[in-house]
């Protein structure tokens, strides 16, 4: 899953990176509203996490200029002023969420994780396909009740792919949700991901899972389906 | 002392409209009792007229000629009234009425006399006395003649009435006129306080108003429609000052989020670092690193705290001023050197017209704090490789220093909103961290608190300039003379 995060301060957007970057995301940042639009129109983020103070662009400019653009991204504002009109303000521009500065990160983290589920529909933080189970809070999987060891980005991969079951995702898609380092999406990193993906949650002849469609992408979903 | 403005007014006037109506009624019944008693006087002197009338003088006798009925009331023995005359020394007549009694004898020839006296059957009378002499003579030959004789006689006369009906009417008159005035007075009473009810209705609708203002909500204002126009310029003043509350607490609410939103972003960088960092085990230099920058966020957040102390003690007046000889130039040097490692590092040009001795009476301390803002915002808002202009001098007693910087993107017309707090050009966030916009405020309030001003001015090609004036203050020159060289100056 790729974020965006929008914040001037900059210890602060450190952190948030850091924090975001360990638990699995790929993570962009900006420090003022500009810049931040400009990523915005780059490359499909799952989430923007935005602050409404910023210089050069405020943050609810922000929000309305992506609304306007009909972005898809979810965006969770971050405010530091805690009356209700500004919450109001920022719901109504078309936030999907707010978190009052300051918060806890495991809830900015929470919080971000359901915008993710809902930007895929996903109600349940447990997304099941045939035996396999993928546990998007505790980032756990299982196959056959068993637990698989999955690397960072191999569990990215895999929860991206399994937000998107029984659709067909293409590499760009995938490059530009789950991967945030230097190399061209032309390359073949995506394919080497889901070589290793494969070969560990499709262990000892259990049915295959990850299907590739050609000039396509990719597709997680249970044989019988296709 | 009554507290109370109805009951006061209520008092005054009905005092004023009792003592009005009292001495109106007295007025009233002095002029009535004077012209009854002269009335009833006149009546009595044309009763004693009359009985003179009828004296005869026959020879050396005088006779009274009347008829029993035409003057019944000297003859009837109910309440009849009296006359009785004299010839010195002898009675000459008696009135029926009289009988054998005697009416008290008059002093001769002091003209007409009244006098109250009981009379013979005992009621209360009054008598008037008159002397006179008849001018009717009866001739031996029986001839009436109006000449006067040579040894005409003169009479005295007393007649007497009884005054009970006189004092009667007087009385009934009294007990009127006290009857009307108490009647009046109440009356008014009544009316006075419809009245003074009504006038005072409008203060006590205020004082509801006000009774119902309150602290959380000060953007009421009292009706000032139909108030009297005596109250209109109390109603006005309230307002005045409720808008001045108003205002004044809208500014502290406002002061109190702004403070709660700059501390909150930083506490925000705090927790998260901590939190991220001790999600899993790391090295060494990642914890050192981590411990850095939160001591670099926790040392901002304590300047910014420091700021707004001295902001709120300068505002409540709680900071002295301690005059002491200065060397302006000197502070300026002394101020700078914590900036300058910063401004090389950005690339800035710097050029210095501050030649030193500077010699002001100030206080340091606060000029210290005032340049320290002025050079951090000089450095931290100059463009990159840009011009820090930094000049100081006396111009007669005044000590001007201004510090400029190019790079500005502050508007002309933003000027005025620089020095409130928290107020803040908007490039001034790409340079976070200190700058939350309380430098300025605190310059603003350390100039004024130092009896100077602050001025800023921004120009073309992006200059921006702050100039404080201050009063240099009375300077020792130093006073050098052929006969005692001064101890400080050197031999040349």
């Amino acid at each position: 899953m790729r974020l965006l995060v929008v914040e001037d301060f900059q210890p602060l957007r450190e952190s948030l990176t850091q924090g975001f970057r360990e638990a699995g995301y790929a993570v962009d940042e900006a420090s003022d509203g500009q810049t931040a639009l400009w990523h915005a129109r780059a490359g499909e983020h799952d989430v923007i996490v935005l602050d409404i103070m910023l210089p050069k662009l405020d943050g609810l400019s922000v929000l309305r200029q992506l609304r306007e653009q009909r972005s898809p991204s979810q965006v969770l504002l971050l405010t530091a002023r805690d009356t209700a009109e500004d919450k109001i303000n920022g719901l109504e521009l078309g936030a999907d969420d707010y978190l009052v500065k300051p918060f806890l990160f495991a809830e900015l983290l929470a919080r971000v994780k359901a915008l993710v589920r809902r930007k895929y529909e996903t109600k349940s933080t447990i997304i099941r396909i045939a035996d396999l189970e993928v546990d998007t809070s505790h980032r756990s999987v299982r196959r056959g009740g068993k637990p698989i060891d999955l690397s960072g980005r191999e569990y990215a991969l895999l929860e991206y792919l399994a937000h998107n079951t029984d659709r067909v995702v293409s590499r760009t898609d995938i490059w530009q949700h789950v991967y945030d380092f230097n190399a061209s999406p032309e390359s073949n990193v995506v394919d080497v991901y889901i070589g290793l993906l494969r070969k560990k949650i499709e262990r000892a002849g259990s049915p295959r899972l990850i299907h590739t469609r050609r000039g396509q992408g990719y597709i997680l979903a249970e044989m019988e389906a296709w | 002392m009554i507290r109370s403005l109805r009951i006061r007014l209520l008092i005054h006037t009905s005092l004023a409209v009792a003592v009005i109506l009292g001495l109106l009624c007295a007025s009233l019944y002095f002029s009535m009792w004077k012209s009854t008693e002269s009335d009833f006087n006149l009546a009595l002197l044309a009763k004693a007229r009359a009985v003179a009338s009828t004296a005869e003088q026959h020879g050396q006798k005088i006779i009274f000629d009347y008829a029993p009925g035409q003057m019944p009331q000297f003859v009837t023995p109910d309440h009849p009234d009296y006359f009785q005359a004299w010839i010195e020394p002898d009675v000459v007549i008696r009135s029926p009425s009289l009988k054998q009694n005697d009416l008290p004898r008059p002093p001769e020839g002091t003209g007409t006399i009244y006098a109250d006296l009981t009379l013979p059957d005992g009621r209360p009378g009054r008598a008037v006395s008159m002397s006179f002499v008849t001018t009717i003579e009866l001739r031996a030959e029986g001839n009436t003649s109006e000449t006067e004789t040579e040894d005409a006689r003169t009479i005295v006369l007393s007649v007497a009435t009884g005054t009970i009906r006189l004092h009667r009417t007087l009385q009934d008159l009294g007990w009127l006129l006290i009857g009307l005035c108490s009647l009046a007075v109440v009356v008014s009473g009544i009316v006075l306080v419809v009245i003074v009810g009504r006038a005072v209705r409008p203060v006590e609708r205020i004082a509801r108003d006000i009774d119902q203002l309150r602290e959380s909500d000060l953007s009421t204002r009292l009706r000032s429609n139909d108030v009297p126009l005596e109250l209109q310029p109390v109603v006005e003043k309230l307002n005045g000052l409720l808008s001045r509350l108003e205002s004044a607490f809208s500014r502290e609410k406002a002061f109190t989020a702004d403070v709660a939103h700059e501390l909150r972003t930083p506490l925000t960088a705090l927790l998260t670092t901590f939190e991220v960092v001790r999600s899993r085990p790391r090295e060494e230099a990642d914890y050192m690193s981590a411990i850095d920058k939160c001591r670099n966020v926790a040392q901002q957040m304590q300047a910014m705290v420091e700021t707004l102390l001295m902001l709120a003690r300068a505002e409540a007046g709680q900071l002295s001023l301690k005059l002491q000889s200065t060397d302006a130039a000197d502070l300026l040097d002394d101020c700078w050197a914590l900036f300058s490692p910063r401004a090389e590092a950005r690339g800035l040009n710097v050029q210095w017209q501050a030649a030193g001795p500077i010699p002001i009476q100030t206080d340091p301390e606060k000029l210290r704090i005032i340049l320290h803002n002025l050079f951090d915002n000089a450095v931290s808002y100059a463009d990159e490789a840009g011009t820090l202009r930094i000049s100081a001098k006396v111009i007669g007693n005044e000590f001007q220093a201004e510090v400029a910087n190019t790079g500005s993107r502050v508007a002309a017309e933003q000027s005025s909103h620089l020095f409130q707090r928290f107020w803040r050009g908007d490039q001034a966030r790409a340079n976070v961290g200190i700058h939350c916009g309380l430098g300025l405020s605190l310059c603003e309030r350390l100039t004024r608190l130092l009896k100077g001003k602050i001025e800023v001015q921004t120009a073309e090609q992006g200059w921006f300039t702050v100039r404080i004036t201050l009063p240099a203050g009375r300077v020792e020159q130093p006073v050098v003379s052929a006969a005692e060289p001064h101890p400080h100056s050197l031999p040349v």
